[in-house]
Protein backbone atom coordinates (compact mmCIF):
# COMPACT_ATOMS: atom_id res chain seq x y z
CA UNK A 1 0.00 0.00 0.00
CA UNK A 2 2.97 2.41 1.10
CA UNK A 3 5.12 1.17 -1.80
CA UNK A 4 1.85 2.31 -4.14
CA UNK A 5 1.72 5.80 -2.74
CA UNK A 6 5.06 6.55 -3.04
CA UNK A 7 5.01 5.46 -6.98
CA UNK A 8 2.31 7.36 -7.27
CA UNK A 9 4.14 10.56 -5.62
CA UNK A 10 7.29 10.06 -7.59
CA UNK A 11 5.29 10.32 -10.91
CA UNK A 12 3.49 13.48 -9.71
CA UNK A 13 7.10 14.81 -9.40
CA UNK A 14 8.50 13.26 -12.48
CA UNK A 15 5.62 14.76 -14.87
CA UNK A 16 5.96 18.02 -13.18
CA UNK A 17 9.28 18.57 -13.53
CA UNK A 18 8.82 17.76 -17.41
CA UNK A 19 6.12 19.84 -17.41
CA UNK A 20 8.10 22.76 -16.04
CA UNK A 21 11.04 21.90 -17.87
CA UNK A 22 8.57 21.91 -21.20
CA UNK A 23 7.81 25.14 -20.38
CA UNK A 24 11.07 26.98 -19.51
CA UNK A 25 11.96 26.19 -22.98
CA UNK A 26 9.22 27.34 -24.61
CA UNK A 27 9.98 30.62 -22.14
CA UNK A 28 13.44 30.55 -23.25
CA UNK A 29 12.54 30.13 -27.14
CA UNK A 30 9.84 33.10 -26.97
CA UNK A 31 12.93 35.32 -25.24
CA UNK A 32 15.22 34.20 -28.18
CA UNK A 33 12.47 34.87 -31.18
CA UNK A 34 11.18 38.42 -29.27
CA UNK A 35 15.19 39.44 -29.07
CA UNK A 36 15.92 38.35 -32.97
CA UNK A 37 12.54 40.23 -33.51
CA UNK A 38 13.48 43.54 -31.98
CA UNK A 39 16.93 42.98 -33.69
CA UNK A 40 15.20 42.65 -37.00
CA UNK A 41 13.45 45.59 -36.49
CA UNK A 42 16.11 47.73 -35.32
CA UNK A 43 17.99 46.20 -38.31
CA UNK A 44 15.13 47.72 -40.38
CA UNK A 45 14.99 50.74 -38.99
CA UNK A 46 18.29 51.40 -39.25
CA UNK A 47 18.45 50.70 -42.88
CA UNK A 48 15.40 52.63 -43.86
CA UNK A 49 16.95 55.74 -42.17
CA UNK A 50 20.22 55.37 -43.81
CA UNK A 51 18.53 55.21 -47.43
CA UNK A 52 15.80 57.98 -46.89
CA UNK A 53 17.42 60.78 -44.97
CA UNK A 54 19.41 61.96 -47.68
CA UNK A 55 16.39 61.41 -50.19
CA UNK A 56 14.20 63.30 -47.78
CA UNK A 57 17.37 65.99 -46.96
CA UNK A 58 17.34 66.51 -50.39
CA UNK A 59 13.64 67.06 -50.92
CA UNK A 60 13.66 69.92 -49.04
CA UNK A 61 15.95 71.93 -51.66
CA UNK A 62 15.05 70.24 -55.34
CA UNK A 63 12.63 67.56 -55.54
CA UNK A 64 12.72 68.05 -59.00
CA UNK A 65 16.27 66.50 -59.23
CA UNK A 66 14.37 64.03 -56.85
CA UNK A 67 11.63 62.93 -59.31
CA UNK A 68 12.90 59.59 -59.98
CA UNK A 69 11.50 56.33 -59.22
CA UNK A 70 11.91 56.00 -55.10
CA UNK A 71 13.01 53.23 -53.36
CA UNK A 72 10.48 50.34 -52.37
CA UNK A 73 9.14 50.09 -48.80
CA UNK A 74 7.44 47.02 -47.37
CA UNK A 75 5.11 47.70 -44.83
CA UNK A 76 7.86 48.40 -41.67
CA UNK A 77 9.95 50.47 -43.38
CA UNK A 78 6.96 52.72 -44.63
CA UNK A 79 6.31 53.28 -41.19
CA UNK A 80 9.49 54.03 -40.56
CA UNK A 81 10.14 56.80 -43.01
CA UNK A 82 6.80 58.15 -42.03
CA UNK A 83 8.13 58.99 -38.67
CA UNK A 84 11.10 60.51 -40.22
CA UNK A 85 9.18 62.69 -42.41
CA UNK A 86 7.17 63.48 -39.64
CA UNK A 87 10.11 64.58 -37.22
CA UNK A 88 11.56 66.52 -40.09
CA UNK A 89 8.27 68.14 -40.39
CA UNK A 90 8.60 69.47 -37.07
CA UNK A 91 12.12 70.49 -37.86
CA UNK A 92 11.79 73.06 -40.59
CA UNK A 93 8.86 75.65 -42.19
CA UNK A 94 8.45 77.46 -44.87
CA UNK A 95 9.34 76.05 -48.75
CA UNK A 96 11.23 72.94 -47.22
CA UNK A 97 7.81 71.78 -45.04
CA UNK A 98 6.22 72.40 -48.53
CA UNK A 99 8.44 70.20 -50.53
CA UNK A 100 8.06 67.74 -48.00
CA UNK A 101 4.50 67.62 -48.06
CA UNK A 102 4.55 66.89 -51.88
CA UNK A 103 7.03 64.20 -50.94
CA UNK A 104 4.14 62.77 -48.79
CA UNK A 105 1.59 62.98 -51.42
CA UNK A 106 4.65 61.60 -53.70
CA UNK A 107 4.27 58.15 -51.14
CA UNK A 108 0.49 58.10 -50.98
CA UNK A 109 0.18 58.84 -47.56
CA UNK A 110 -2.83 60.13 -47.15
CA UNK A 111 -4.77 56.87 -47.52
CA UNK A 112 -2.58 54.96 -45.22
CA UNK A 113 -3.03 58.01 -42.49
CA UNK A 114 -6.58 57.58 -42.91
CA UNK A 115 -6.24 53.64 -42.28
CA UNK A 116 -3.97 54.29 -39.54
CA UNK A 117 -6.96 56.89 -38.05
CA UNK A 118 -9.29 54.17 -38.01
CA UNK A 119 -6.81 51.35 -36.77
CA UNK A 120 -5.96 49.89 -33.42
CA UNK A 121 -2.41 51.01 -32.61
CA UNK A 122 -2.36 54.22 -30.58
CA UNK A 123 1.31 54.81 -31.96
CA UNK A 124 0.13 55.00 -35.87
CA UNK A 125 -3.40 56.82 -34.79
CA UNK A 126 -0.91 59.71 -33.15
CA UNK A 127 1.43 59.69 -36.70
CA UNK A 128 -1.78 59.69 -38.42
CA UNK A 129 -3.55 62.90 -36.64
CA UNK A 130 0.19 64.71 -36.61
CA UNK A 131 0.44 63.63 -40.80
CA UNK A 132 -3.31 64.41 -42.01
CA UNK A 133 -2.64 67.98 -40.17
CA UNK A 134 0.87 68.83 -41.56
CA UNK A 135 -0.45 68.08 -45.04
CA UNK A 136 -3.28 70.02 -44.31
CA UNK A 137 -5.85 67.17 -45.84
CA UNK A 138 -9.25 68.90 -45.99
CA UNK A 139 -10.86 65.57 -46.38
CA UNK A 140 -9.83 63.99 -42.98
CA UNK A 141 -11.17 67.12 -41.10
CA UNK A 142 -14.55 65.29 -40.50
CA UNK A 143 -12.65 62.02 -39.17
CA UNK A 144 -10.20 64.15 -37.09
CA UNK A 145 -13.25 65.78 -35.62
CA UNK A 146 -13.96 63.24 -32.84
CA UNK A 147 -9.97 63.08 -31.61
CA UNK A 148 -10.31 66.80 -30.64
CA UNK A 149 -13.04 65.74 -27.94
CA UNK A 150 -10.74 62.20 -26.81
CA UNK A 151 -10.39 62.33 -23.17
CA UNK A 152 -6.57 61.41 -23.77
CA UNK A 153 -4.99 64.89 -23.85
CA UNK A 154 -2.10 63.93 -26.24
CA UNK A 155 -4.46 62.85 -28.52
CA UNK A 156 -7.07 65.71 -28.20
CA UNK A 157 -4.09 68.22 -28.56
CA UNK A 158 -2.72 66.92 -31.32
CA UNK A 159 -5.94 66.84 -33.07
CA UNK A 160 -6.37 70.28 -32.02
CA UNK A 161 -3.14 71.32 -33.61
CA UNK A 162 -4.50 69.24 -36.59
CA UNK A 163 -7.86 70.65 -37.07
CA UNK A 164 -6.38 74.60 -37.09
CA UNK A 165 -3.64 73.30 -39.72
CA UNK A 166 -6.29 72.33 -42.25
CA UNK A 167 -8.84 74.85 -41.72
CA UNK A 168 -8.32 77.50 -38.56
CA UNK A 169 -11.77 78.98 -39.14
CA UNK A 170 -13.45 75.91 -38.95
CA UNK A 171 -11.44 74.23 -36.49
CA UNK A 172 -10.85 77.65 -34.06
CA UNK A 173 -14.77 77.32 -32.47
CA UNK A 174 -14.04 73.42 -31.92
CA UNK A 175 -11.03 73.93 -30.05
CA UNK A 176 -12.35 76.99 -28.15
CA UNK A 177 -15.61 75.01 -27.14
CA UNK A 178 -13.17 72.59 -25.36
CA UNK A 179 -11.82 75.94 -23.08
CA UNK A 180 -13.37 74.08 -19.95
CA UNK A 181 -10.70 71.34 -19.87
CA UNK A 182 -8.32 71.04 -17.38
CA UNK A 183 -5.95 69.36 -18.91
CA UNK A 184 -5.54 71.45 -21.44
CA UNK A 185 -3.27 74.42 -19.91
CA UNK A 186 -3.95 77.67 -21.55
CA UNK A 187 -0.39 78.63 -21.85
CA UNK A 188 -0.91 75.38 -24.84
CA UNK A 189 -4.07 76.47 -26.33
CA UNK A 190 -2.26 79.98 -26.84
CA UNK A 191 0.63 77.63 -28.54
CA UNK A 192 -2.00 76.47 -30.33
CA UNK A 193 -3.36 79.82 -31.28
CA UNK A 194 -0.18 81.93 -31.81
CA UNK A 195 -0.05 81.65 -35.27
CA UNK A 196 -3.48 82.11 -36.20
CA UNK A 197 -4.51 85.36 -37.96
CA UNK A 198 -5.34 88.28 -35.24
CA UNK A 199 -8.76 89.44 -36.39
CA UNK A 200 -9.65 85.20 -36.61
CA UNK A 201 -8.40 84.40 -33.33
CA UNK A 202 -9.87 87.66 -31.35
CA UNK A 203 -13.43 87.65 -33.16
CA UNK A 204 -13.43 83.69 -32.04
CA UNK A 205 -12.27 84.01 -28.66
CA UNK A 206 -14.99 87.22 -28.61
CA UNK A 207 -17.86 84.65 -29.56
CA UNK A 208 -17.29 81.95 -27.60
CA UNK A 209 -17.38 84.69 -24.52
CA UNK A 210 -20.63 85.52 -25.40
CA UNK A 211 -22.10 82.23 -23.97
CA UNK A 212 -19.31 80.95 -21.64
CA UNK A 213 -19.93 80.05 -17.97
CA UNK A 214 -17.78 81.54 -15.34
CA UNK A 215 -15.19 78.87 -15.59
CA UNK A 216 -15.21 79.20 -19.08
CA UNK A 217 -14.68 82.60 -19.60
CA UNK A 218 -11.90 82.88 -16.70
CA UNK A 219 -10.12 80.59 -19.01
CA UNK A 220 -10.61 82.46 -22.17
CA UNK A 221 -9.24 85.87 -20.67
CA UNK A 222 -6.13 84.31 -19.34
CA UNK A 223 -5.71 83.10 -23.12
CA UNK A 224 -6.39 86.12 -24.42
CA UNK A 225 -4.14 88.04 -22.19
CA UNK A 226 -1.56 85.55 -23.21
CA UNK A 227 -2.07 86.15 -26.99
CA UNK A 228 -3.38 89.95 -27.27
CA UNK A 229 -3.88 91.86 -23.56
CA UNK A 230 -5.34 94.66 -25.18
CA UNK A 231 -8.23 92.58 -27.03
CA UNK A 232 -8.73 90.75 -23.40
CA UNK A 233 -10.54 93.86 -22.26
CA UNK A 234 -13.74 93.35 -23.33
CA UNK A 235 -13.93 89.89 -22.25
CA UNK A 236 -13.11 91.50 -18.35
CA UNK A 237 -15.74 94.22 -18.86
CA UNK A 238 -17.93 91.12 -19.32
CA UNK A 239 -16.90 89.43 -16.18
CA UNK A 240 -17.34 92.17 -14.11
CA UNK A 241 -20.66 93.01 -15.39
CA UNK A 242 -22.09 89.20 -15.79
CA UNK A 243 -20.22 87.33 -12.99
CA UNK A 244 -19.62 90.12 -9.85
CA UNK A 245 -19.93 87.37 -7.69
CA UNK A 246 -17.34 85.00 -9.31
CA UNK A 247 -13.87 85.50 -7.15
CA UNK A 248 -11.54 83.25 -9.05
CA UNK A 249 -12.86 84.88 -12.20
CA UNK A 250 -13.04 88.49 -10.79
CA UNK A 251 -9.12 87.93 -9.59
CA UNK A 252 -7.90 86.72 -12.62
CA UNK A 253 -9.91 89.76 -14.55
CA UNK A 254 -8.20 92.37 -12.28
CA UNK A 255 -4.36 90.75 -12.87
CA UNK A 256 -5.29 90.84 -16.71
CA UNK A 257 -6.47 94.40 -17.06
CA UNK A 258 -4.37 96.71 -18.97
CA UNK A 259 -7.05 99.15 -20.22
CA UNK A 260 -7.63 102.40 -17.77
CA UNK A 261 -10.61 102.51 -19.81
CA UNK A 262 -11.83 99.75 -17.07
CA UNK A 263 -11.48 101.95 -14.20
CA UNK A 264 -14.41 102.83 -13.05
CA UNK A 265 -15.61 99.30 -13.54
CA UNK A 266 -13.00 98.12 -11.49
CA UNK A 267 -13.22 100.80 -8.48
CA UNK A 268 -16.56 99.63 -8.13
CA UNK A 269 -15.55 96.35 -6.43
CA UNK A 270 -14.12 97.99 -3.85
CA UNK A 271 -16.74 96.80 -1.65
CA UNK A 272 -17.02 93.26 -2.81
CA UNK A 273 -16.81 90.72 0.22
CA UNK A 274 -14.18 88.66 -0.72
CA UNK A 275 -10.49 90.38 0.33
CA UNK A 276 -8.69 88.54 -2.46
CA UNK A 277 -11.08 90.93 -5.18
CA UNK A 278 -10.41 93.71 -3.13
CA UNK A 279 -6.10 92.94 -3.13
CA UNK A 280 -6.42 92.56 -6.84
CA UNK A 281 -7.93 95.41 -6.98
CA UNK A 282 -5.26 97.31 -5.11
CA UNK A 283 -2.89 95.88 -6.86
CA UNK A 284 -4.32 96.88 -10.43
CA UNK A 285 -4.72 100.77 -9.53
CA UNK A 286 -1.18 100.36 -8.84
CA UNK A 287 -0.69 99.67 -12.62
CA UNK A 288 -4.22 101.67 -14.07
CA UNK A 289 -4.82 104.59 -11.33
CA UNK A 290 -3.87 107.89 -10.77
CA UNK A 291 -3.85 110.79 -8.24
CA UNK A 292 -7.79 110.71 -8.20
CA UNK A 293 -7.88 106.82 -6.73
CA UNK A 294 -5.76 108.38 -3.67
CA UNK A 295 -9.48 108.47 -1.63
CA UNK A 296 -10.09 105.32 -2.26
CA UNK A 297 -6.61 103.69 -1.44
CA UNK A 298 -6.95 105.31 1.79
CA UNK A 299 -10.10 104.17 2.89
CA UNK A 300 -8.56 100.58 1.69
CA UNK A 301 -6.02 101.13 4.16
CA UNK A 302 -8.56 100.48 6.98
CA UNK A 303 -9.79 96.96 5.63
CA UNK A 304 -10.50 94.37 8.25
CA UNK A 305 -7.96 92.04 6.07
CA UNK A 306 -4.42 92.71 6.26
CA UNK A 307 -3.38 92.02 2.92
CA UNK A 308 -5.61 94.24 1.17
CA UNK A 309 -4.19 97.16 3.89
CA UNK A 310 -0.83 96.04 2.43
CA UNK A 311 -0.84 96.44 -0.99
CA UNK A 312 -3.52 99.70 -0.45
CA UNK A 313 -0.82 101.44 1.13
CA UNK A 314 1.66 99.54 -1.95
CA UNK A 315 -0.10 101.13 -4.62
CA UNK A 316 -0.87 104.49 -2.74
CA UNK A 317 2.89 105.22 -2.56
CA UNK A 318 3.32 104.31 -5.74
CA UNK A 319 0.49 106.39 -7.10
CA UNK A 320 2.07 109.10 -9.87
CA UNK A 321 2.52 112.27 -8.27
CA UNK A 322 2.99 110.79 -4.78
CA UNK A 323 5.87 112.24 -2.74
CA UNK A 324 7.23 112.32 0.73
CA UNK A 325 5.22 115.68 1.71
CA UNK A 326 2.02 114.17 0.16
CA UNK A 327 2.52 111.04 2.34
CA UNK A 328 3.45 112.97 5.83
CA UNK A 329 0.27 114.98 5.08
CA UNK A 330 -1.99 111.49 4.47
CA UNK A 331 -0.08 110.45 7.33
CA UNK A 332 -1.35 113.57 9.80
CA UNK A 333 -4.75 112.78 8.68
CA UNK A 334 -5.40 109.13 9.62
CA UNK A 335 -7.33 108.32 12.27
CA UNK A 336 -7.40 104.65 11.90
CA UNK A 337 -4.30 103.23 14.03
CA UNK A 338 -4.23 100.51 11.28
CA UNK A 339 -3.82 102.46 8.42
CA UNK A 340 -1.19 104.60 9.64
CA UNK A 341 1.16 101.55 10.58
CA UNK A 342 0.59 99.81 7.41
CA UNK A 343 1.32 103.14 5.48
CA UNK A 344 4.65 103.72 8.21
CA UNK A 345 5.03 99.45 7.26
CA UNK A 346 5.35 100.07 4.07
CA UNK A 347 6.78 103.15 4.19
CA UNK A 348 10.05 102.41 5.40
CA UNK A 349 10.17 98.65 3.44
CA UNK A 350 10.17 100.81 0.17
CA UNK A 351 13.36 102.87 2.01
CA UNK A 352 14.96 100.16 3.12
CA UNK A 353 14.87 98.45 -0.61
CA UNK A 354 15.32 102.07 -1.81
CA UNK A 355 18.84 102.22 0.22
CA UNK A 356 19.69 98.44 -0.94
CA UNK A 357 19.89 99.41 -4.11
CA UNK A 358 22.08 102.35 -3.81
CA UNK B 1 41.11 81.37 -49.59
CA UNK B 2 40.70 77.88 -47.33
CA UNK B 3 37.27 75.96 -46.38
CA UNK B 4 35.76 77.17 -43.67
CA UNK B 5 34.96 75.57 -40.91
CA UNK B 6 31.69 75.75 -38.61
CA UNK B 7 31.38 74.52 -35.07
CA UNK B 8 27.66 72.95 -34.68
CA UNK B 9 27.04 72.22 -30.96
CA UNK B 10 23.33 69.90 -31.28
CA UNK B 11 21.97 67.31 -29.73
CA UNK B 12 19.21 66.21 -31.70
CA UNK B 13 20.60 63.05 -34.18
CA UNK B 14 18.37 63.89 -37.06
CA UNK B 15 18.28 67.85 -36.57
CA UNK B 16 22.09 67.49 -36.32
CA UNK B 17 22.51 65.66 -39.66
CA UNK B 18 20.25 68.21 -41.41
CA UNK B 19 22.28 70.90 -40.25
CA UNK B 20 25.31 69.10 -41.42
CA UNK B 21 23.70 68.42 -44.75
CA UNK B 22 22.61 72.23 -44.61
CA UNK B 23 26.01 73.53 -43.94
CA UNK B 24 27.93 71.49 -46.12
CA UNK B 25 25.99 71.82 -48.99
CA UNK B 26 26.86 75.74 -48.39
CA UNK B 27 30.11 74.85 -49.12
CA UNK B 28 31.37 74.69 -45.15
CA UNK B 29 32.98 71.87 -43.28
CA UNK B 30 31.54 70.95 -39.93
CA UNK B 31 32.71 69.74 -36.86
CA UNK B 32 29.85 68.30 -35.02
CA UNK B 33 29.43 67.58 -31.34
CA UNK B 34 26.38 66.61 -29.65
CA UNK B 35 27.01 67.57 -26.28
CA UNK B 36 27.75 70.23 -23.87
CA UNK B 37 30.67 68.73 -22.13
CA UNK B 38 32.10 67.97 -25.83
CA UNK B 39 31.78 71.54 -26.95
CA UNK B 40 33.33 72.91 -23.69
CA UNK B 41 36.63 71.09 -24.01
CA UNK B 42 37.01 72.07 -27.83
CA UNK B 43 35.84 75.71 -26.96
CA UNK B 44 39.13 75.23 -24.31
CA UNK B 45 41.67 73.85 -26.80
CA UNK B 46 41.62 77.57 -28.90
CA UNK B 47 40.35 76.11 -31.90
CA UNK B 48 39.45 78.57 -34.41
CA UNK B 49 36.48 78.03 -36.11
CA UNK B 50 34.47 80.59 -38.74
CA UNK B 51 31.56 80.69 -37.28
CA UNK B 52 29.35 78.70 -34.49
CA UNK B 53 25.71 77.32 -34.93
CA UNK B 54 24.45 76.37 -31.01
CA UNK B 55 21.59 74.73 -29.65
CA UNK B 56 20.68 76.14 -26.26
CA UNK B 57 19.22 73.19 -24.15
CA UNK B 58 22.12 70.52 -24.21
CA UNK B 59 23.08 67.73 -22.22
CA UNK B 60 25.76 68.78 -19.39
CA UNK B 61 26.63 72.71 -20.44
CA UNK B 62 23.80 74.51 -21.84
CA UNK B 63 24.41 76.90 -24.80
CA UNK B 64 24.41 79.59 -22.97
CA UNK B 65 26.84 78.52 -20.73
CA UNK B 66 28.75 77.81 -24.06
CA UNK B 67 28.52 80.79 -24.69
CA UNK B 68 29.53 82.67 -22.01
CA UNK B 69 32.56 80.27 -22.54
CA UNK B 70 33.45 81.20 -26.28
CA UNK B 71 33.35 85.15 -25.21
CA UNK B 72 35.89 84.08 -22.86
CA UNK B 73 38.70 82.58 -25.13
CA UNK B 74 40.70 84.77 -26.46
CA UNK B 75 40.71 82.39 -29.38
CA UNK B 76 37.11 82.55 -30.28
CA UNK B 77 35.76 85.86 -28.85
CA UNK B 78 35.39 87.13 -32.12
CA UNK B 79 33.93 84.43 -33.83
CA UNK B 80 30.21 84.88 -34.74
CA UNK B 81 27.33 82.72 -33.14
CA UNK B 82 24.25 81.46 -34.16
CA UNK B 83 21.71 80.76 -31.79
CA UNK B 84 19.22 78.11 -33.25
CA UNK B 85 16.94 76.89 -30.54
CA UNK B 86 12.97 75.84 -30.19
CA UNK B 87 13.33 78.45 -27.27
CA UNK B 88 10.90 81.25 -28.77
CA UNK B 89 10.59 83.30 -25.48
CA UNK B 90 11.36 87.33 -25.66
CA UNK B 91 13.35 86.74 -22.54
CA UNK B 92 15.09 83.67 -24.05
CA UNK B 93 16.14 85.29 -27.11
CA UNK B 94 17.26 88.87 -25.11
CA UNK B 95 19.22 86.74 -22.50
CA UNK B 96 21.39 84.87 -25.52
CA UNK B 97 21.67 88.02 -27.50
CA UNK B 98 23.23 90.22 -24.21
CA UNK B 99 25.33 87.50 -24.07
CA UNK B 100 26.74 88.45 -26.78
CA UNK B 101 25.12 85.66 -29.51
CA UNK B 102 25.26 87.53 -33.08
CA UNK B 103 21.87 86.04 -34.05
CA UNK B 104 19.19 83.95 -32.98
CA UNK B 105 16.67 81.37 -34.90
CA UNK B 106 13.99 79.98 -34.14
CA UNK B 107 13.03 75.67 -34.81
CA UNK B 108 11.02 74.74 -36.80
CA UNK B 109 13.81 76.84 -39.01
CA UNK B 110 13.28 77.81 -42.86
CA UNK B 111 17.04 76.32 -44.13
CA UNK B 112 17.68 79.02 -46.76
CA UNK B 113 17.02 81.55 -44.09
CA UNK B 114 19.44 79.76 -41.87
CA UNK B 115 22.10 79.99 -45.28
CA UNK B 116 21.48 83.14 -45.46
CA UNK B 117 21.85 84.49 -42.16
CA UNK B 118 25.29 82.21 -41.42
CA UNK B 119 26.81 83.68 -45.09
CA UNK B 120 25.94 87.47 -43.67
CA UNK B 121 27.97 86.47 -40.31
CA UNK B 122 30.77 84.95 -41.74
CA UNK B 123 30.75 87.55 -44.50
CA UNK B 124 30.81 90.38 -41.84
CA UNK B 125 34.20 88.61 -39.91
CA UNK B 126 35.41 89.15 -42.76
Amino acid sequence: MSDTHSDVIVQLVWYSSAVLLLMTLMLLLLTLFMHYERRQREKSRQQATEQWTPILFSWIYSPEQTTGPLPQLNAEGFGFVVQLWLQLEQTVRGSASTRLAELAQRLDLIPVMKQWLHGYSTDKKLTAIMALGIVQEKSAFAELLPHVLDKRTIFSLVAARALLSIDAKLGLPVILSQIYRDDWSVSRVAGLLVRLPHDLMVRSVTECAEKATAKELRRLIKLMHILSPIDSQPLIQQALTQYPDEMELLTTAFASAVSPDLLPLLRQQVEHPQWEVRVQLAKALARLGDSSDAPLLLNMLSDPNWWVRYRAAQSLISLPGVDEAQLQLWQQQLTDPFALAILLQVKEEQQRQHQGRT
Amino acid sequence: MGVKTVLLVEDDELIGKLLVFILQRDGYQVEWLKDGQQAQELVLSGRDFSAVVLDLMLPFFDGLFLLELIRNQAAMASVPVLILTSKMGEEDIALALKKGADDYLVKPFQPPELSARLRRLIGKQG
